[in-house]
C-alpha cells in the first residue's frame, strides 16, 4: 500500500495541472456534501443533549382536517397534565416569546421562556445558581419570579455574585431572580430569561381564543414506550373533545419526538432536497474527475500495459489506479473541509439574522460525524471517479496497446464512455439547475406579490400591553387611546392606526355565517382596526363608510369588508346592510350579526406564503370581541401593530425615534418591537426561504460550471485524440467548417441526449419535491415553461462556448505537421 | 501544368532562417510522372505538400494551369486542390473509426457530391479496385498493402488530375510496393493521371517519366 501511495504521489507529481486539476474539483464536491450534511447534522440528527433524550416527546392535540396542526390551550395542558399517567412529567411552555424588561431605565423587549413548573428537571438540567420554580411560583397573580441565561447575567447584570434577590421590571411588575442556567444554556428558542407562565398568561375559558398556546413536552416513565403513551394521549384528547366542543377540532392526541417539533416536516424535507442537491454536485464532481482521468488513461494505457507484460496483476494495477484516485480525493478534501467550514460559519450566521428561524441551541458547525461523512465522501469519490477509467484501462488488450504509439490506446469504448459521462453530468444539472431556478421563481413570485398597498411607504411597529401593567381592558383601551390620540397630534405623522396584524404578514381566519344563507361556514380573513386605517394604509373605501371612534360591540357590532368578500359572499348586490357572523368555537355560543357598513379595496389578507389562498376577508373595530363570549364588551388588545404614514417627503423609517419617543411618554416601560416598514417584515418572513434558494443557486451555478469543464475536458481530449484524424480530413480537402461542425456536433448530441434525460427527471423531481414539500414551488406550475427554456439555453450556451475552444483547436490543425509528425 | 519559380520555405528558427527549400524553378507537364528523390531532410515532402496546397507559407510564385496559386486566396486554394488534386500518404492516413467505403467518401463530400451520386462513385471505386468484400471493414482490419490501395482508392475518387503521393511503399513489403506503383503506372498512363511521387526508393522511381532530385533543399542538376 506504501508502495502504491509512493508511485501514486510520484505519478501525480510529475501531472501537477491534472493533479490540482482534479483536486480541485473534488474540493468543490466535498465542501458542496460536507457544509450541507453539517446543517442537516445540526438541525435534524444531531438531537437534543440532553440526559436520556430519546425518553423526551413532544405531546400534541393535532386537527386532522387543518394538516395536523397542534393548538393547545393551556387549560387543556392542565387537564392533561392531571390525568397522565405515562409520564414522569408533562411540562410545556408557550408560544409567546417575549416580554417587556426595563433594565437600567431602559425598556426593551427580551427573549423569554413562559414555562410551566419542572420544566428544567423534565429536561434534566438545573440552574448553576440558585433554585429552580416551584409549583408556589406558578399561580396567577403573584409577583413573578425569574430565572436568568447565563449570559444575561453576564451581559446586564456583570456576572454580579449577589445577583440571587434582585430584581427587574417584567411586563409591569418586580421580578425577582431567583436562579442564573448554566452558560451555554437555552433552550426552548432564544430566551434570554424564563419566568412560570401561569403568572402572566391565566388559563382562559377554552371558547376564549387567546393568542397564547402551549407546547408540551412529556419525558417517558421508565417502562412505558411512546406507543403506550400515544395510546394514552389519544383517549385523553378524544375524552377532551368530548367534553368540551371548543376542542373538537383539536381531538387528535399524538407523541413525536421531541425534536421533530423543531425541525419542522417543511424545514426537514427543505434540508434533505439541498442535501440531494449537494450530492448531485459531488456526483457531477467526480464524473469530471472520472472524465479527466479517462483523458489521462490515453496516454497512461502504455505504461499499464507494460506493468502487465511484466508480471503486474490486473487486481494490483486497479489497486495502483484507484490509489492514485484516492490521494486525489483526500487532497481535495482539504480545500473541501476548509471550504466547508466557512460555508457552513456563513450559514449558521445568515440564519441566526432572521428573527425566531432557528433555536439557539441548534448549532451548525464541522465536528466529529461531519468529518466522518468527509471520509465517506472521500471514498464515494475514489471509486466512482477511478472505477470507470480503471475498467477501461484494464480491460484493453495488452498486445494492441503495446503494439500502438499510444494513439490508438483511447479506444471507441473510452470514448464513448466519455460522452456518456458528459450527458450524465449534463442531466445532472440539468435537474439541480430546473430545481434551483423554479425556487428563484418561486421566492422572485412571492416577493413581487400584490399586497394592494405600498407596503414600502408606511411605518410599522409592535406594541405588547403585558397583564400586570395593563390588567383589564379599559387599561389597555386607555392606552390605546391616548396612543392614538398622541400620535396623531404628532407633527411628522400624516395617519396613524392600530391593528391586530401580525408583522403586517398574519391575520386570523375563522369561519363565517351570511344571514339568509344558511350552511355557509366559509372560512375567512379577519382584522381588527381602529377608524383611520384604511387611509393610513391606502386603502380606499369602495362604498359605505370607515369605522368611526364610536363603533363598539356594545351599541352595534358592524364590519367592514373587503371587495373579494363582498363579490364572493353578497354577488350582484351592494354588501351595504348585509348581515353575517362569525362562528364560535363552542357552538352555545352565538355570536353577534354584524352588519356590513363599508366595503374597502382589496389589500392581501393571507399570509405571503401561499398565493392560492382566497383573499376574502372582513374587518371588525379594533374593540370587537371576535369570537366573544356571549356578552358584548369592548375588548383591549395585548398585542397590537401600530401603522404610521409619514408626511409627504419624509421616509417611512424616520419615523422610528418619532414612535419611541411618543410611546415613552405614554408609558416608559412598554417598549416596541419588530418595527420597521410592512416591507422589511414581509422580507424577514422570506428571509430564510431567500437563504435556501441562494445555497440552491449557488449549487446550480456550480453544477453548471462543473459540467462546463467536464464538457471542455472532453472536447479538448476528443480534439487532441483526432488531431491526426482531423489532419487527413484537411489533407483530403475539408474546410474548417467541415472540421469544426462534426467537433461541435457532438458535443451537442452529448449536451442534447444530456438535457432530454435531465429535464423529463427534473420535472419528475420537482413535480414530487412540490407535492410534499408546498413552499418548494409556492402556487408555481413544476413545468413553468420559462424554467424548461431557459436552462436548456443556458446550457447549450454554456456548452457551445465550453467546446468551441477546443472546437477552434482542431480547426486550426496544421494537416503538414500532424501528418508528417507520424 | 506546374511551374514553380523561385520558391523558397523558410522556417524561422532561434538561430536564424532555415531554408527547408530554397530557389525551386520546377516544370511539370500534364501527363507526366516525376519521382523526387533525394536524402532525408532534403525538403522532399516538404516541396510535394506545397504542390498539394497544404502548406501556404512559402514564397515564390506556382501556377498551376495557368492559375497564379501564389495570388490566390485560401479559399480558392482550397477550390483548386479540391478540384485537381489527390494526396497519397506513407503511413496510409486512414480514419481509424471509419469503414473502407466511408473513407473513400470523405474527398467527395467536401466537394458536395450529393450522397447517392457519392454512393455510387464508392461502389465503382470499391470496383475498381477489387475491395468490394472489403467495403465495411475498418483500416485496423486490413492489411499495410489494402490500406494503401484504399489511400489510393480514396486519392483517386474525386478523379483529380494531379496524384501526390508522398512514399507510397514507405510501410509496404517488396510485393505490395510493386503491385501499387504498377497501378500508378497504369493510372498514369491509361488515364492519364499526372503523378508526382517522393521516394526513397530507386526502383520505384523507374516506374516513373522522369526523375529528379533534391539536396539541402535546393533541386540538384
Amino acid at each position: 500500500m506504501l508502495h502504491d501511495l509512493r508511485i501514486a504521489t510520484r505519478s501525480l507529481r510529475r501531472d501537477k495541472g491534472f493533479a490540482l486539476a482534479a483536486a480541485f474539483v473534488l474540493a468543490l464536491g466535498i465542501a458542496a456534501v460536507t457544509t450541507q450534511y453539517a446543517v442537516v447534522d445540526g438541525a435534524l440528527l444531531r438531537g437534543l443533549t440532553f440526559n436520556d433524550s430519546q425518553r423526551l416527546v413532544a405531546v400534541e392535540l393535532a386537527s386532522p382536517a387543518d394538516g395536523l396542526s397542534s393548538r393547545v390551550t393551556e387549560a387543556d395542558f392542565d387537564d392533561l397534565r392531571a390525568r397522565q399517567t405515562s409520564f414522569v412529567s408533562l411540562v410545556g411552555y408557550l408560544n409567546i416569546t417575549g416580554a417587556n424588561v426595563v433594565i437600567q431605565g431602559t425598556a426593551q423587549r427580551r427573549n423569554t421562556g413562559y414555562i410551566s413548573t419542572d420544566f428544567f428537571r423534565t429536561l434534566g438540567v438545573a440552574p448553576a445558581l440558585g433554585r429552580d420554580f416551584t409549583a408556589d411560583d406558578d399561580r396567577p397573580g403573584l409577583d413573578p419570579v425569574v430565572i436568568l441565561s447565563h449570559a444575561m447575567w453576564q451581559e446586564d447584570f456583570a456576572g454580579s455574585p449577589n445577583i440571587l434577590g434582585r430584581t427587574l421590571r417584567l411586563n409591569g411588575r418586580l421580578a425577582t431572580v431567583v436562579g442564573v442556567m448554566p452558560s451555554g444554556f437555552v433552550f426552548p428558542w432564544a430566551e434570554k430569561l424564563w419566568t412560570p407562565m401561569h403568572v402572566e398568561f391565566p388559563a382562559h375559558p377554552r371558547h376564549e381564543r387567546q393568542l397564547a398556546v402551549v407546547s408540551m413536552i412529556g419525558r417517558l416513565k421508565e417502562g412505558v414506550d411512546i406507543a403506550t403513551a400515544s395510546a394514552e394521549i389519544r383517549t385523553l384528547a378524544a375524552d377532551l373533545a368530548t367534553r368540551h366542543p371548543e376542542n373538537r377540532d383539536y381531538c387528535l392526541g399524538r407523541l413525536r419526538p421531541l425534536i421533530e417539533t423543531f425541525a419542522p416536516t417543511q424545514l426537514a424535507q427543505t434540508l434533505r432536497l439541498l442535501m440531494a442537491f449537494a450530492v448531485g454536485v459531488l456526483l457531477i464532481a467526480c464524473v469530471n474527475v472520472a472524465l479527466m482521468q479517462l483523458a489521462r488513461s490515453a496516454a497512461r494505457g502504455r505504461e499499464y500495459a507494460l506493468r502487465a507484460a511484466l508480471g503486474a496483476s490486473r487486481l494490483h494495477l486497479l489497486r495502483q489506479l484507484l490509489t492514485e484516485n484516492l490521494l486525489l480525493a483526500a487532497l481535495g478534501a482539504i480545500p473541501g473541509v476548509l471550504l466547508a467550514q466557512w460555508g457552513v460559519d456563513y450559514i449558521d450566521r445568515a440564519i441566526r439574522q432572521f428573527s425566531n428561524s432557528m433555536p439557539a441551541w441548534m448549532r451548525f458547525s464541522v465536528d466529529g460525524s461531519v468529518l466522518a461523512i468527509v471520509v465517506a465522501a472521500v471514498v464515494f469519490a475514489t471509486l466512482l471517479s477511478g472505477i470507470l477509467p480503471a475498467a477501461i484501462v484494464l480491460r484493453r488488450d495488452l498486445a494492441t496497446t503495446l503494439g500502438t504509439s499510444g494513439r490508438g490506446i483511447a479506444g471507441s469504448r473510452s470514448a464513448w464512455l466519455s460522452r456518456g459521462l458528459v450527458s450524465a453530468q449534463i442531466a445532472l444539472t440539468a435537474i439541480l439547475l430546473v430545481g434551483a431556478t423554479l425556487q428563484l421563481r418561486s421566492i422572485i413570485r412571492r416577493s413581487r406579490l400584490d399586497h394592494g398597498y405600498d407596503t414600502a411607504g408606511v411605518y410599522s411597529a409592535r406594541v405588547g400591553l403585558m397583564a400586570a401593567a395593563y390588567p383589564t381592558d379599559a387599561a389597555r383601551i386607555a392606552f390605546h387611546e391616548q396612543f392614538l390620540r398622541t400620535l396623531r397630534t404628532t407633527p411628522e405623522i400624516a395617519a396613524a392606526a392600530l391593528s391586530d396584524r401580525y408583522r403586517m404578514a398574519v391575520v386570523e381566519d375563522a369561519p363565517v355565517e351570511i344571514a339568509n344563507a344558511p350552511g355557509s361556514h366559509a372560512k375567512v380573513f379577519f382584522e381588527r382596526v381602529t377608524d383611520g386605517y384604511f387611509g393610513a394604509l391606502g386603502q380606499h373605501l369602495v362604498e359605505g363608510r370607515d369605522f368611526s371612534a364610536n363603533d363598539s360591540d356594545v351599541a352595534q357590532p358592524v364590519a367592514i369588508v373587503n371587495a373579494s368578500f363582498a363579490r364572493r359572499f353578497f354577488p350582484g348586490r351592494s354588501a351595504l346592510g348585509c348581515s353575517f357572523r362569525p362562528l364560535n368555537a363552542n357552538p352555545a355560543i352565538a355570536e353577534p350579526w354584524r352588519v356590513v357598513v363599508g366595503v374597502v379595496s382589496d389589500v392581501r389578507m393571507p399570509s405571503p406564503f401561499d398565493p392560492r389562498l382566497d383573499n376574502g376577508g372582513y374587518y371588525v373595530p379594533f374593540t370587537a370581541t371576535v369570537p366573544g363570549d356571549g356578552s358584548p364588551h369592548r375588548a383591549g388588545l395585548k398585542f397590537a401593530t401600530i401603522v404610521l404614514r409619514p408626511r409627504t417627503g419624509a421616509s417611512p423609517e424616520s419615523l422610528e425615534p418619532v414612535l419611541r419617543r411618543v410611546v415613552g411618554t405614554i408609558d416608559p416601560d412598554t417598549p416596541i418591537y419588530y418595527t420597521g416598514t410592512p416591507r422589511s417584515q414581509l422580507d424577514g418572513f422570506l428571509a430564510q426561504t431567500r437563504l435556501t434558494t441562494g445555497i440552491s443557486m449557488v449549487v446550480g451555478v456550480l453544477a453548471v460550471c462543473l459540467a462546463a469543464a467536464g464538457l471542455y475536458g472532453v472536447t479538448a481530449y476528443m480534439v487532441d485524440r483526432r488531431q491526426r484524424e482531423f489532419g487527413i480530413r484537411f489533407a483530403l480537402g475539408a474546410s474548417r467548417r467541415q472540421v469544426l461542425e462534426p467537433v461541435l456536433r457532438q458535443a451537442a448530441s452529448s449536451v442534447g441526449i444530456g438535457l432530454a434525460l435531465g429535464l423529463p427527471l427534473a420535472y419528475a423531481a420537482t413535480a414530487a419535491a412540490g407535492a410534499f414539500l408546498g413552499d418548494f414551488l409556492h402556487g408555481a406550475s413544476a413545468l413553468d415553461p420559462a424554467v424548461y427554456l431557459a436552462v436548456p439555453a443556458l446550457l447549450t450556451a454554456v456548452a457551445f462556448m465550453a467546446s468551441c475552444i477546443p472546437a477552434r483547436r482542431a480547426a486550426r490543425v496544421d494537416p503538414m505537421i500532424v501528418l508528417r509528425a507520424e | 501544368m506546374i511551374t514553380l519559380r523561385q520558391l523558397n520555405r523558410i522556417y524561422p528558427l532561434k538561430s536564424g532562417p532555415y531554408f527547408a527549400l530554397r530557389n525551386i524553378n520546377l516544370d511539370i507537364g500534364e501527363g507526366e510522372f516525376v519521382s523526387i528523390m533525394g536524402p532525408s531532410g532534403s525538403g522532399k515532402s516538404t516541396l510535394l505538400h506545397i504542390l498539394g496546397l497544404h502548406d501556404s507559407d512559402w514564397e515564390g510564385e506556382y501556377t498551376f494551369d495557368d492559375t497564379a496559386v501564389h495570388r490566390l486566396g485560401k479559399a480558392q486554394r482550397s477550390d483548386l486542390q479540391k478540384k485537381n488534386i489527390g494526396f497519397i500518404f506513407q503511413a496510409y492516413h486512414l480514419i481509424d473509426d471509419l469503414t473502407v467505403a466511408e473513407n473513400l467518401e470523405i474527398p467527395l463530400s467536401y466537394r458536395n457530391v450529393p450522397r447517392k451520386e457519392r454512393q455510387s462513385i464508392v461502389c465503382d471505386m470499391l470496383d475498381r479496385f477489387q475491395i468490394v468484400g472489403k467495403r465495411d471493414l475498418f483500416p485496423s482490419q486490413l492489411s499495410g498493402g489494402q490500406q494503401q490501395l484504399v489511400g489510393v482508392a480514396r486519392a483517386l475518387v474525386a478523379n483529380p488530375r494531379l496524384l501526390l503521393a508522398d512514399e507510397p511503399t514507405g510501410n509496404l513489403h517488396s510485393d505490395q510496393g510493386r503491385s501499387i506503383m504498377e497501378l500508378f503506372r497504369k493510372l498514369n498512363r491509361e488515364d492519364g493521371v499526372t503523378i508526382v511521387q517522393v521516394t526513397h526508393s530507386a526502383e520505384n522511381a523507374t516506374y516513373g517519366t522522369r526523375t529528379i532530385r533534391l539536396a539541402d533543399g535546393m533541386l540538384q542538376n
